[in-house]
């Protein structure tokens, strides 16, 4: 089944990405969807409602009730406001939100952002704050962490794989070679796979360079109809595809430890409401949040068999000139990972490519595109899909 | 469902942090299928009945899943860093997440541990196995 209505992204926009100092959410927010406007060609007046994925302006700011601040700061006046949190994947959520709030013919034109202020607190505080995105009562009570997590996936998909740590991070040495032409990046430093497996253990057996780093920024998209894309300026991209799927929080009920069976169920949602299968998709971008969390991503979608994603990423098939680039922006890794907002700047990167206006990180020939957004440890699952016009 | 029944499903996790305080591992079981649940659930994810029983787990031996050794941890954690957790399967088959201890140099994926709660901690935080010596 697709879309009641046809949907497209007609404008597009981001902050920078990094440690921001004194700012706040709403006026990161402001700038990531006014660029998105002025992209659009859309003025206030066509503006119908907005959301905003947001992990916890609760904790990183003292700042509940997050979502009317963002139109009034943008001078939005009244329209409708709407906060989605799902974790890491609050973004996707928020692009989803958009989409069946257009495709319902409930709106016609709606910012669908994220933004995520994430440098106020020190490291500590901020890894209690994310490991509240595991099972609070049955995994943080226990001392997992959000890395934990991801750590115990990591070990046993080497277990049963033969994954190795070299593999892991050739994944991180890709996200920094390619953020280095992403102007809008965190990192702009290239790192070997021995720097990655010689810095500090965080949760054995990731490294500090196995994860993402803490990060501010935000980003926004205009989200309207195919129909109605023809009475603005924006150059439109089209969603072919928005699936989501839930799963048990607590990796132990889960049967399988090594890939998200939530990322198989919402790919399979998404290739079949797109009409496409994994081999016609030209570029991704995965929730890289752990090294190894891009390596079961490229497998559970179906682009790579299960155990192969690590060999894939080693012997560059994902690079930006290999058979399926993965992350050219630099992704969660080295793009940074301001939770709320990476959800949308995955979608930001996506469209950037399908109207070839990637720079120097360009894929050739990028016609269909895809995004992949996890929350917590695969909790919630969002994919979307898009297509050049 | 009769109304008593629907009062009953909201009591299903403080009942497991009672049972950890009083050194008891508490899950449930569907009284239709038969299934285990540990945590307990008030609804079984197999048949979806919802007569459960709260019972003990008397199972206290079980192997390691998978495991990490947290060394960037939250505040409250931070006086037992570098720490291990990891999930354990029990030999009645129910899965869960606890503190480890043991030697690091001798964790590994598949070895057998043994139940050893922490009288330190509280609540839900005192569930912790030990690795056996399996000389």
């Amino acid at each position: 089944m697709g879309l009641p209505r046809r949907i497209a992204i007609i404008g597009i926009g981001m902050t920078k990405f990094g440690s921001l100092g004194a700012v706040t959410s709403r006026e990161l927010f402001t700038e990531a969807a006014y660029r998105a406007m002025l992209d659009a060609g859309v003025t206030h007046k066509d503006i119908d409602a907005v959301f905003v994925g947001n992990l916890s302006s609760d904790v990183f700011e003292h700042q509940m009730h997050l979502a009317p601040i963002l139109p009034d700061y943008l001078a939005l006046n009244n329209i409708p406001s709407t906060r989605t949190e799902a974790a890491c994947a609050s973004g996707g959520l928020s692009l989803r939100t958009a989409i069946m709030s257009v495709a319902s013919g409930f709106y016609d034109v709606v910012i669908a952002g994220g933004v995520e202020k994430m440098t106020n607190l020190p490291t500590p505080k901020v890894t209690e704050a994310l490991a509240m995105c595991s099972d609070d009562l049955y995994e943080a009570n226990v001392g997992v962490t959000f890395p934990g997590v991801f750590a115990m996936m990591a070990r046993a998909h080497m277990h049963k794989y033969g994954t190795t740590s070299e593999m892991l991070a050739a994944a991180a040495v890709k996200a920094h070679k390619n953020a280095l032409n992403n102007p809008l990046a965190q990192f702009h430093k290239e790192v070997t796979i021995d720097k990655v497996l010689n810095s500090p253990m965080i949760a054995d057996p990731l490294h500090l360079y196995d994860c993402s780093p803490i990060t501010d920024g935000a980003a926004a998209v205009i989200v309207t109809t195919l129909e109605k894309a023809k009475e603005f300026s924006g150059h439109p991209v089209e969603i072919i595809a928005s699936a989501q799927a839930s799963d048990t929080m607590a990796l132990h009920d889960r049967s399988e430890l090594e890939g998200f069976r939530s990322t198989r169920i919402v790919a399979e949602k998404a290739y079949k409401m797109a009409g496409i299968t994994p081999k016609d998709v030209d570029v991704v971008e995965v929730h890289d949040c752990f090294t190894i969390a891009e390596i079961m991503a490229i497998e559970d979608l179906g682009f790579f068999p299960k155990g192969q994603g690590g060999h894939a990423t080693l012997e560059g098939v994902t690079a930006i000139d290999g058979e399926l680039p993965v992350n050219p922006s630099g992704g969660l890794k080295a793009k940074g990972h301001p939770v709320g907002a990476t959800g949308i700047s995955q979608v930001v990167s996506i469209v950037e490519q399908l109207r070839g206006e990637a720079g120097k990180n360009q894929v050739a020939d990028a016609e269909i595109g895809l995004t992949q957004n996890i929350g917590g440890s695969g909790g919630t699952q969002v994919v979307h899909v898009f297509k050049k016009i | 469902m009769d109304e008593k029944k629907v009062l009953e499903l909201s009591r299903f996790t403080a009942t497991y942090t009672e049972g950890l305080e009083k050194g008891l591992l508490v899950g449930s079981q569907c009284t239709n299928c038969g299934a285990v649940y540990l945590p307990p659930r008030p609804i079984c994810l197999d048949c979806k009945s919802t007569n459960m029983q709260l019972l003990e787990i008397t199972s206290k031996n079980g192997k390691l899943l998978t495991y990490t050794i947290i060394h960037i941890g939250p505040p409250q954690f931070r006086d037992i860093l570098p720490y291990v957790v990891g999930i354990v399967e029990l030999d009645s088959g129910q899965r869960i997440t606890a503190f480890i201890e043991g030697e690091h140099s001798k964790l590994a994926i598949g070895k057998r541990v043994e139940l050893s709660l922490d009288p330190e901690r509280k609540g839900n935080s005192r569930l912790r196995f030990r690795l056996v010596d399996e000389g």
